[in-house]
């Protein structure tokens, strides 16, 4: 028994004077779980970007003149500045989540409330100045393969199609669902996505525009109904479409199961009709459904 | 008071230009777009030569199983454009570094690939054939060797100001002369009870002075510059637009037009009127 066990402690000092230098709470180290594997300074590395020379998987970006980047910068960006300029535009306030309220503190802390009509918090739409002008950010295309569920390793050359026609590694996409009908079962590979930014998004932009879309006999443009009314503009291709392509135009036998993708092109323009002028202006054509 | 104080500052701002009414006109930059890629320096090309050898060099090996199937008649010829590196061998001293092959691959190295060509290189024909071919090569051939156009075109080489089909690379923009110096095409508004909107009175002015053959393509109907005139007494709205198609065929024989650069817009146009309107000409 030691001496500070049998000290009783007063009302004018804390427990704390009185302990020795640890505690026996379980310290709360992250309120997230966090991979410490990740954080090993052998993996630092890891952490830097892949344009970075002392990356270990270093790719240079800046390998070409860039013509479609050029063309935005140099002509597009003040044009859409002018065409976009409205007289005396206000921001236009998106829906925001709600407060409960403040007269008690239990309304205070409350998670706010959902927003009104839409159930989604939407955001600002700001008046157009040089410094929102919109642009296109990246180009995300996927394609769904219902056959890959059933046998996985079909889901190859829907990823190895991608791959050839973006020139970025594919990934693979997974169920997320539990739908019967479907046959979807969470967690199976049933397609592949690709993201693709600067050169490659541009050489896609320009083989799309100038190779492929003219060549579809079918093909009248994007509908303008197409948009998530955040500046995103979705439309699809079909298989017999993609042989259009030249990378898989010359190497057809290689693939004899095309499948269909869809192409988001990701904008920083507020609405759906900027996104539409911008893309408009890169040479891809609109036309109105109804 | 603070009311006051804004009339105060209104008047003084008209006071500066003038005592009558200025007249409103519109004046119209009529520009054509780069048609090729920009030019560029020096220094950036051999920087991107630079990246572009990086990687390469930095590239995964050309999967020729995938592309040539062994045994097809594709992969023969593929073999016989592109032959096996030097293997390594541990009995021979390699003075320039040992070779490092992996898949027929030497790693040191950006791996080059030769495809096999539906045309022959000049040097590879012999005279007879030479003459022959040059004969025979036409514009729709698929299998010709496609070699790009000139960056320069003839009217570069003459220096002929008024083609569009000058400095491919810049953006042109369309001078007027205007007595003895040079101007952007400038159409005032007819009368000052009948007003016509800005767009529309450089459309008109602009049918009028290069006739109707002329497709262009109207940015915004809201201009994007006033230029205070204070010699003419005169407000000029800028109305931008691009030539897409046609030509500027002036309609008075006696008018010159020229296509110019913003270098040369500078050389051309009044100091000060340059210098008002310069942020709006492009760089390239």
């Amino acid at each position: 028994m030691s001496i500070a066990r049998q000290f009783v402690r007063q009302f004018s000092s804390t427990g704390v004077v009185g302990k020795p230098g640890y505690s026996t709470v379980e310290p709360v180290h992250h309120l997230v779980n966090i991979r410490k594997a990740a954080l090993k300074p052998k993996y630092q590395g890891l952490l830097i970007p892949k344009d970075d020379i002392r990356s270990v998987g270093f790719k240079p970006t800046e390998i070409d003149q860039d013509r479609v980047a050029e063309y935005y910068q140099n002509t597009l960006k003040s044009d859409l500045l002018l065409h976009n300029y409205e007289h005396g535009a206000q921001v236009i306030e998106g829906e925001k989540k709600r407060s409960w309220g403040t007269d008690s503190p239990y309304k205070l802390y409350r998670n706010l409330k959902k927003a009104k009509r839409v159930g989604r918090a939407t955001r600002d739409i700001h008046p157009i100045k040089h410094d929102n002008v919109p642009q296109l950010e990246s180009i995300y295309i996927q394609s769904y393969n219902k056959w890959a569920l059933e046998e996985s390793w079909l889901n190859i050359s829907t990823r190895l199609q991608l791959s050839q026609i973006t020139n970025v590694k594919a990934k693979q996409i997974y169920a997320k669902a539990n739908i019967l009908p479907w046959r979807l079962r969470e967690g199976k590979p049933c397609g592949a996505k690709v993201e693709i930014k600067g050169i490659d998004m541009s050489q896609f932009i320009t083989t799309l525009t100038e190779l492929v879309l003219p060549r579809i006999r079918t093909f009248k443009g994007i509908k303008n109904t197409s948009g998530d009314s955040n500046g995103n503009i979705t439309f699809g291709l079909d298989p017999d479409n993609l042989k259009y392509f030249p990378e898989i135009e010359s190497f057809q036998d290689l693939f004899p199961n095309l499948n269909g993708v869809h192409i988001t092109f990701k904008t920083t323009a507020r609405t759906d009709e900027q996104a539409r002028t911008l893309l408009s202006a890169l040479g891809l054509p609109f036309y109105d459904p109804n | 008071m603070r009311g006051l104080s804004g009339n105060l500052s209104r008047v003084g701002l008209v006071r500066a230009y003038s005592t009558a009414n200025p007249t409103v006109s519109s004046t119209l930059i009529l520009s054509r777009n780069p048609v090729i890629t920009a030019d560029v320096p020096k220094f950036e090309a051999q920087y991107y030569k630079y990246q572009n050898e990086l990687w390469r060099r930095l590239m995964w090996t050309f999967p020729k199983w995938f592309y040539f199937r062994e045994g097809t008649l594709a992969e023969q010829r593929f073999r016989q454009l592109n032959k096996d590196p030097v293997a390594d061998n541990p009995n021979i001293e390699f003075p320039r570094g040992r070779p490092q092959i992996r898949h027929k691959r030497d790693r040191r190295f950006k791996q080059e690939l030769k495809l096999p060509k539906t045309y022959k290189e000049a040097d590879e024909l012999e005279p007879a054939e030479l003459e022959q071919a040059q004969d025979t090569i036409t514009e729709d051939d698929l299998a010709r060797k496609i070699v790009p156009n000139s960056r320069t075109t003839k009217a570069d080489q003459e220096n002929d100001l008024t083609s569009l089909e000058r400095k491919l690379s810049r953006t042109l923009y369309l001078t007027i002369q205007n007595g003895s110096t040079w101007i952007l095409p400038n159409f005032p508004e007819p009368s000052s009870e009948q007003v016509t909107a800005l767009h529309t009175l450089a459309e008109e002015g602009l049918y009028k002075i290069g006739g109707e053959k002329i497709n262009y393509f109207n940015v915004s109907n809201t201009p994007c510059h006033v230029y205070n005139n204070s010699k003419d007494n005169k407000k000029e709205y800028f109305i931008k637009s691009h030539i897409l198609s046609g030509d500027f065929q002036p309609q008075d024989k006696s008018m010159k037009f020229l296509w110019l650069t913003k270098e040369e817009l500078k050389t051309h146009l009044d100091k000060e009127y340059y210098q008002d309107i310069e942020h709006l000409l492009s760089e390239i």
